[in-house]
């Protein structure tokens, strides 16, 4: 069951590796998929994240904490204190930090962004895996990825005789 | 903690298990609708759109398909997409050549990409930039007097380094030319109806405004006869022409080629002022009523200087009119209507008083226009060279660091493609990208 603690409802959070997690509501409802179970009644017991193991769900969890301020509850204490700006500054830092993971966490991430409908995770997941593509080469681009180039070399040839400009 | 009740849940989680194995996420267990999400931030930039499709089948595969462009994202700001601009440069030392300047975003593509090089004759030096357009440049052969007769007309893609040659019209070889404008067909980013980028080669119009002047009457007096030149696409490869006028409307008389003065384009129309007439603009809409007209300003917009500008991601039509020191902007919906609204003022002498090198006496005289642009405005006073610049949106003031002859100010913009060819099939493709065509087409 739900539990009511100081005023705030709490909602239960399980991963498929049996671990729970106990979180505010609103900080739950960062996630629009748990938002609309929550929102039509079924998220009376103990809510079961199938495949999101604990080690992300506990990122992601932390990721929500982070974010509930300024996205939830407008007027709260915290932003009548500290300028907005500054505070959007403030988490900038923080998502830059967030996601200085490797390769694996960040693709688990986005796909738990994804299932979870986070728009602010997904956001910060796909765009780091983006910069990637616009910083290096393509054989960088493609161990950093880890994907094999398929391409037979006539038809990568093609691709790039057509737009030498994005290839130096 | 799970208990014993929970069984149905352990059976599920069993289930997770199996098919997540214990090995390290890689960009193989993205499925394709959420990679497709993920590259969509990829649109950003016409340059990791290229890189992303060369990475390999699969990106690419993605990147082409015909949903792909259609989402509902914001579309790729046209700033961001100028590579940089060309003048038309003439020094004492190095003659008259074409140069290319970059934009000063990061958008790290290399100049050499936008060299001339490759057109006909080898010279660009021969050739001066006359419009452009996208990634296109109209360029017309340099021959003293070409607003005499009718010129060569080429159309270019640097980035490409393609070209078209527009054939001469022999009956209209002796129509002085009044100007020529490049269009493009649709949208920027257009793709056709199977989902492909449209090649920006076939779908341009060249149009060509040139002086008919009537036989028989004194004073050369005539009219403005309007040619569109375009790609037939039924006759593949083929080039036509069409005169474009309606003949049931009573002709335009204009008072010889000199009283015109191209000020600007805007809304898909191409506006001139008249030397004999101040109160009024000739107008041709080269994409709606394909007609020329007489467009009467109303009475408070009057001044020595004129300008029509298309001001970037706005709809209006916005006349800058300069009496005096006076700078005034206007802005209407449709040119003919009489609704003209004031937007800006501002007084050149006051403002530019910060500015290194200013003198009051500057203003005593008139103020020409040098060049307009998406962006801003470039004055100076009409006996010096102090060139300087008022941005339309700030409406800020700045000293302009061009200061050669006054012509290399009057910059064409060029930009990336957008949306790029995304083509990686080595045979000729007989289904166009419907489909594969053979067992090695990767359409």
């Amino acid at each position: 069951m739900a539990t009511r603690e100081a005023g705030k409802k709490m909602i239960m959070l399980k991963s498929p590796d049996g671990m729970e997690f106990e979180v505010e509501e609103a900080v739950a409802m960062e996630s629009q998929t748990i938002r609309k179970m929550i929102e039509d009644d079924c998220a009376d017991t103990a809510i079961l994240i199938p495949n999101i193991n604990s080690k992300i769900l506990s990122r992601v969890i932390e990721y929500c904490n982070k974010h509930v301020p300024t996205t939830g509850a407008t007027g709260a204490a915290a932003s009548d204190t500290v300028a907005p700006a500054a505070l959007a500054e403030d988490l900038k830092i923080w998502d830059a930090e967030f996601i200085k993971v490797n390769r694996a966490t960040r693709f688990d991430l986005i796909q738990a962004a994804s299932y979870l409908n986070i728009k602010g995770l997904l956001d910060l997941t796909s765009q780091t895996t983006i910069d990637t593509i616009s910083d290096n080469s393509l054989e960088e681009i493609r161990s950093f990825l880890s994907t094999k180039n398929d391409y037979l070399p006539e038809e990568e040839q093609t691709i790039r005789r057509e737009n030498q400009w994005a290839f130096q | 903690m799970a208990k014993e009740k929970d069984s149905g849940v352990l059976n599920s989680m069993e289930l997770v298990r199996k098919v997540s194995p214990a090995r390290p996420t890689t960009l193989h267990d993205i499925p394709d609708k959420l990679l497709k999400i993920i590259l969509l931030y990829l649109l950003a930039s016409p340059h990791w759109l290229v890189r992303a499709a060369a990475t390999c089948k699969r990106w690419r595969r993605i990147v082409v398909e015909r949903h792909f462009f259609m989402c509902d994202i914001p579309a790729t700001n046209p700033s961001s997409l100028v590579a940089g601009h060309y003048h038309n440069h003439t020094s004492p030392v190095n003659g008259r050549r074409l140069i290319f300047v970059p934009s000063s975003s990061a958008l790290a593509v290399n100049s050499r990409h936008f060299s001339l090089d490759f057109l006909p004759g080898g010279d660009s030096g021969s050739w001066e930039i006359v419009d452009s357009h996208h990634t296109l440049l109209l360029l017309v052969k340099k021959k003293t007097g070409w607003r005499r007769c009718f010129p060569d007309l080429l159309v270019c893609e640097p980035i490409t380094r393609r070209c078209q040659l527009i054939p001469r019209v022999e009956k209209m070889k002796y129509h002085p030319c009044i100007g020529v404008f490049l269009d493009m067909h649709g949208r920027r980013g257009a793709i056709t109806w199977n989902g492909h980028a449209t090649d920006t080669m076939s779908r341009f119009r060249v149009i060509c405004v040139l002086y008919h002047e009537f036989k028989g009457v004194s004073g050369n007096i005539g009219t403005a006869k309007a040619f569109v030149f375009e790609e037939d696409w039924r006759r593949k490869r083929g080039w036509s022409v069409r005169q474009q006028q309606v003949t049931h409307k009573p002709q335009i008389h204009l008072h010889g080629i000199e009283s015109l003065h191209f000020i600007g384009r805007a809304t898909f129309s191409l506006f001139w002022a008249m030397e004999d007439d101040y109160s009024s603009l000739l107008a041709y809409n080269f994409r709606w009523s394909k007609e020329f007209e007489i467009v009467p300003l109303p009475d408070h917009i009057r001044g020595s200087a004129w300008r029509v500008i298309d001001i970037s991601n706005n709809n209006l039509v916005h006349v800058v009119c300069l009496q005096g020191d006076n700078l005034r902007i206007f802005a209407t919906r449709t040119y003919d209507s009489t609704d003209w609204v004031l937007q800006k003022s501002l007084q050149l002498m006051e403002a530019t008083r910060g500015l290194a090198g200013h003198k009051d006496d500057y203003f005593r005289g008139s103020t020409k226009i040098i060049s307009t642009s998406m962006s801003s405005i470039v004055f100076s006073p009409a006996k010096e060279t102090w060139l300087f610049s008022i941005d339309f949106e700030t409406m800020e003031v700045a000293k302009c660091k061009c200061k050669a002859h006054s012509s290399a100010c009057v910059a064409y913009p060029c930009e990336l493609p957008w949306l790029p060819a995304l083509r990686a099939c080595i045979v000729r493709c007989s289904r166009s990208g419907r489909g594969r065509c053979s067992d090695i087409c990767i359409c």
